[in-house]
């Protein structure tokens, strides 16, 4: 719709505006005679709307995936410091710059892992999700770090 | 005045026998419909596969250098055989493993896994490496 009005750029438009979306208006908000609230609420008498059910899900697989991120930060701590316990020394320069870069990758390897099953796993089932991030906390575990210690 | 042409017969068939029999609606039965691998990929995969063949190098040099070592030094029982077998067998398994992964995805998306497995593959060897040293009481 376009007006003659030279100040309609600065305005928010009103409910007449076929663009217009009511902000105040919340999914969880039941309408007038409360039939979205009683659609929302979970079958056996369970008050417990199904919307809280998921925002609590959501949250959990948050928190969940927080945590593991937590571990893959331990294992990047651990390759740091697992890197200068190894026996590394090669007997040409090239093999010396591939060695080097070897550790490069195995310090940035698990974060590198973390945000690509991040990346790939967006939107699909959180078993997805985890299932990788548990397969690459069995792959990457900074052994050199471990067996440094446990020696 | 246009006329409306009789059915043809394949519009009496079910909807499934319909789907199933031809190649234009079934993407699945449509070679040309299957997402190819592309010289995009094959150019990404030969670059990182080539990092990847020095770690497999590596892996076959200790395979080849250490137990001669081992046994001028008189250690020759202490040769930690499965993981230096391992230092081999692990560099193409988990890139070959990545690529069959990602074949499917696009193409910034197949680089990232193929990073990813890059990453695991360094993390192996040298894990590979620590345990050797280990093992064998270095």
């Amino acid at each position: 719709m376009i007006s003659d009005r030279p100040d309609e750029a600065l305005s928010w438009g009103d409910e007449s505006d076929a663009s217009y979306v009511d902000a105040g208006q919340d999914a969880l908000e039941p309408d007038d005679d409360g039939s979205r609230g009683a659609t929302a609420t979970a079958i056996d008498g369970d008050p417990t709307p199904a919307s809280a059910l998921d925002s609590r899900r959501r949250t959990a697989i948050t928190a969940a995936t927080g945590l593991l991120g937590g571990v893959y930060l331990m294992y990047s701590v651990g390759w740091i410091l697992g890197v200068g316990l190894l026996p590394l020394a090669g007997p040409t320069l090239l093999i010396e710059i591939m060695y080097q870069f070897a550790e490069f990758l195995a310090i940035i390897a698990g974060a590198l892992w973390f945000a690509t099953t991040l990346a790939l796993t967006r939107g699909g089932r959180p078993v997805q999700r985890f299932g990788w991030l548990a397969l690459g906390m069995l792959v990457l575990v900074p052994w050199p770090f471990l067996l440094g210690v446990l020696g | 005045m246009t006329t409306t042409p009789p059915p043809r017969p394949d519009d009496a068939l079910p909807v499934a026998a319909v789907t199933a029999a031809d190649p234009a609606i079934d993407p699945a039965a449509d070679p040309a419909a299957r997402p190819r691998f592309g010289a995009a990929r094959a150019v990404v995969a030969v670059l990182l596969g080539l990092l990847v063949a020095w770690f497999l190098w590596d892996g076959l040099s200790s395979l080849v250098g250490l137990p001669a070592q081992f046994e001028a030094l008189g250690i020759a029982d202490r040769t930690p055989w499965l993981v230096l077998v391992a230092g081999v067998l692990a560099p193409p398994l988990i890139f070959g493993l990545s690529i069959l992964l990602a074949r499917r995805q696009p193409l910034a998306q197949f680089t990232l896994v193929l990073i990813v497995a890059l990453g695991a593959v360094a993390t192996t060897r040298l894990s590979l490496i620590a345990t050797a040293a280990s093992l064998s009481g270095f």
